[in-house]
């Protein structure tokens, strides 16, 4: 992918603020290189203040003075015309309480430049879509805090941008209203559009991204596939009927670190090792009720990259 | 992208913001109070009705209970007492404790978009920052002239049912409101950019009105005493008294001079609030018929003699008007003189101490004093002062006019008044532009 083909692109980008009393320096991002295609859901990850949002913000133009090189759509970030095509769900969002659910979809969407009469029948869609429609003419200071999440990620879609980005978009959300927000996200990659997720919630990241980013102290530690960074292991988990009471003897020379569990045991063990080890079960009439190979979960990846670096660095501050 | 959707929906935004402001119902209550007033006193030509004919009062009973709030100007009862109900309703009450309240029912409008949480979804739209802060800015001025609107316009739909009195220039006077809350909310905008707190920017914006209003009266104060001092001085002075200001002049403490210059500086820097309703009241004079049929302003000084004999400083204009009933009318320090033409069509008079003989020719009037033809002055002469020097605010305000000297001029107090609108906005802006959200 060139860099004129991906939709985000960013090259050394670094940015420091000054904050506190004396305004100390703070480094929030340290030379980060990324790029995005078109049509991806592409994950961020990161600990809490790793610079996820400052990279986000930069890209949105809400944060100035950065260094480097930082494109969307293969134009300089931050020029106003550009967020028109993109949308964006910041965490902790507060619209204007003084708007109905209604009036916010027709607010943001006149914002970014759509005409009241292109909106007017694809509001009450999405309203519908994001499980609205009831309370739509109530004002938003009288909404429950998912409900004013439902509504935020309509108007960061209402205007059918072709870059996303959502910042926990599940936050205070029910898991109807989970699912229903999965769902529009799956829609939208559908679509072609490319979908930036930030979230803490890494199950939610694995079932929806198609790339992952984990960031740490304004720079990048892993970057891949959902396949790259949670690859399968050696680990394989046996489901038996009956479970034999000699698991050690039945197994030994094929694998390590055999643990016996309450419907079977897991074991490290080669694809040959398990082919022989699958004949001594049958062999001694043990029905084999699952079989399964495990993968590293993105958690685990995660939280090994980031502890890695932690000690690398002499930990956290 | 749309700019004219973009633009419809900062307007939609700011209007939904202000009619969901609590303050603002207060506001538009109170209004309806001060409204009430005109619709129930019909102030008409010849008496005052009260609640639709309970009661009836003459003028005179009305206006001697009533004097404080009667402003001292040429025309009938009725145009006076009106006068006097809008500078109650409008410069008193709207002017100074509403403009009070609408600075703190706008003040969080800034601070408020600038707030974690609400900026990031409103600044990531295609909208620049620029327009951003000006549509909030807009905001507060549609918050003070609805409100502007709906009091002059109901005070004028009132007026003319109840007191069968129509004039269209009255609104000029809500236009004084919405001026003067447009300078103070351009500096609260550059407060709410820098502090992000809705309370710091009331309380600074408070104090800025206070200094701003200290300033100008201090400015006018100096002027004034300076302009008193000079005419005090070309009159003869008994000997001694003259070597005696002449040492007072030069003992003049440095201090107070850099202290009287700073406040010179300051006063031209910032804006002239105050100026506010002499501009609206100039405007209204400007739609308003003159009160005379005939009318003519002279300098009641006598032409310079024949021997160089200096004149006194300063031109003492009296404004003669010839009435509906065919008197003469004119004012001295601010007293009422009326005069009648004799059988030859002539009337003498006595202005400041002189002969004044007045013809009537043709549509006008001619002037004669002390024998000699009167020097005739431009209407109303520019910088005019009256030797008696009434009380400062009355005496600057006579100083101003559209033609006035660039200290005194209208034109220049509104220029520079938006000139530091525009530096307040311009440096919010620039802050603005380098904020991190």
């Amino acid at each position: 992918m060139t860099p004129s083909e991906a939709i985000v692109s960013v090259r050394g980008l670094s940015m420091a603020y000054r904050r506190g009393l004396f305004k100390q320096p703070y480094e929030a991002l340290r030379g980060i290189d990324l790029e995005v295609g078109r049509g991806s859901v592409f994950g961020l990850l990161g600990p809490n203040g790793a610079g996820k949002t400052t990279l986000v913000k930069v890209l949105l133009g809400l944060a100035v003075g950065f260094r480097g090189e930082a494109r969307l759509f293969g134009e300089r970030a931050g020029r106003a015309a550009l967020r028109a095509r993109v949308g964006y769900l910041p965490e902790g969002h507060r619209l204007p309480g003084y708007l109905t659910g209604r009036q916010v979809l027709e607010l943001f969407g006149q914002l970014s430049g759509r005409e009241r009469r292109w909106l007017r029948p694809r509001i009450p869609a999405w309203l519908e879509r994001v499980g609205m429609t009831e309370s739509a003419d109530r004002k938003l200071k009288e909404y429950s805090k998912g409900m004013q999440q439902r509504i935020g990620l309509a108007q960061a879609l209402i205007h059918e941008p072709e870059l996303v980005f959502l910042d926990e978009p599940t936050d205070g959300v029910d898991p109807v209203g989970r699912a229903a927000i999965r769902e529009v996200i799956e829609e939208q990659r559908r679509r072609g559009v490319t979908v930036f997720l930030n979230s803490h919630l890494l199950m939610e990241v694995e079932r929806m991204c198609d790339r992952v980013v984990i960031i740490d102290k304004g720079r990048v530690l892993r970057i891949g596939s959902l396949e790259d960074l949670t690859p399968r292991t050696n680990l394989v988990r046996f489901e038996l009927e009956p479970v034999p009471a000699n698991l050690a003897d039945l197994a030994s020379g094929l694998g390590r670190n055999l643990a016996p569990e309450p419907q079977g045991f897991s074991i490290e063990a080669e694809p040959e090792a398990i082919d022989s080890l699958v004949d001594r079960l049958r062999a001694r009439g043990v029905s084999i009720r699952g079989l399964s190979r495990q993968k590293l979960t993105l958690e685990a990846t995660f939280i090994e990259s980031v502890v890695r670096t932690d000690a690398a660095q002499g930990g956290r501050p | 992208m749309n700019r004219g959707a973009i633009r419809r929906a900062l307007f939609f935004d700011a209007l939904y913001q202000v009619l969901d402001n609590r303050v603002f119902r207060i506001l538009a209550v109170l209004t309806l109070v001060l409204l009430a007033i005109p619709w129930l006193v019909g102030l008409r030509e010849e008496e005052v009705v009260l609640a639709w004919g309970w009661r009836t009062y003459e003028y005179r009973d009305l206006l001697q209970g009533f004097s404080p709030l009667i402003p001292d100007m040429d025309g009938s009862d009725q145009q006076r007492a009106i006068a006097g109900l809008v500078e109650l309703l409008v410069t008193n009450l709207a002017g100074t404790f509403g403009l009070f309240f609408v600075l703190a029912a706008t003040c969080f409008f800034v601070p408020q978009m600038l707030e974690k949480g609400a900026a990031d979804p409103l600044f990531s739209k295609p909208v620049s920052r620029l327009r951003l802060l000006l549509a909030r800015y807009w905001a507060g001025i549609l918050f003070v002239a609805l409100l502007s609107l709906f009091l002059m316009g109901g005070i004028t739909l009132g007026l003319l049912l109840n007191s069968h009195y129509f004039d269209v220039s009255l609104l000029w006077s809500g236009l004084s409101v919405v001026y003067r809350f447009s300078i103070h909310s351009a500096f609260a905008t550059l407060m709410g950019v820098w502090t992000r707190s809705s309370t710091a920017v009331l309380l600074l914006t408070l104090s800025f009105m206070g200094f701003n209003t200290l300033i100008h009266n201090v400015w006018i104060w100096n002027r004034w005493q300076a302009q008193r001092d000079l005419i005090e001085n070309a009159r003869p002075q008994p000997s001694g008294a003259s070597a005696e200001a002449e040492r007072a002049r030069e003992d003049v403490d440095v201090f107070l001079e850099v202290l009287q210059t700073s406040v010179s500086a300051l006063h031209h820097f910032l804006p002239k609030v105050q100026d506010a309703d002499p501009i609206a009241r100039s405007l209204r004079r400007q739609l308003e018929p003159t009160p005379f049929l005939a009318e003519v302003w002279f300098d009641s000084r006598p032409r310079q003699a024949e021997d160089g004999k200096k004149r006194s400083a300063g031109p003492r204009p009296v404004r003669l008007g010839l009435r509906r009933d065919g008197d003469l009318e004119w004012r001295t320090s601010g007293e009422l003189q009326v005069a009648r033409f004799d059988a030859e069509g002539q009337a003498k008079l006595r202005v400041y101490g002189r002969e004044v003989l007045v013809r009537r020719v043709g549509d006008g009037l001619d002037v004669q004093l002390e024998g000699q033809p009167a020097e005739i002055l431009p209407e109303p002469p520019a910088g005019a002062a009256e030797p008696g020097m009434q009380r400062p605010d009355r005496w600057y305000e006579q100083q101003l006019g559209w033609s006035a000297p660039w200290a005194f001029n209208l034109w220049y107090s509104l220029g520079s008044s938006l000139a530091f609108v525009a530096l307040m906005l311009g440096l919010a802006w620039r802050r603005l532009a380098r904020v991190n959200f």
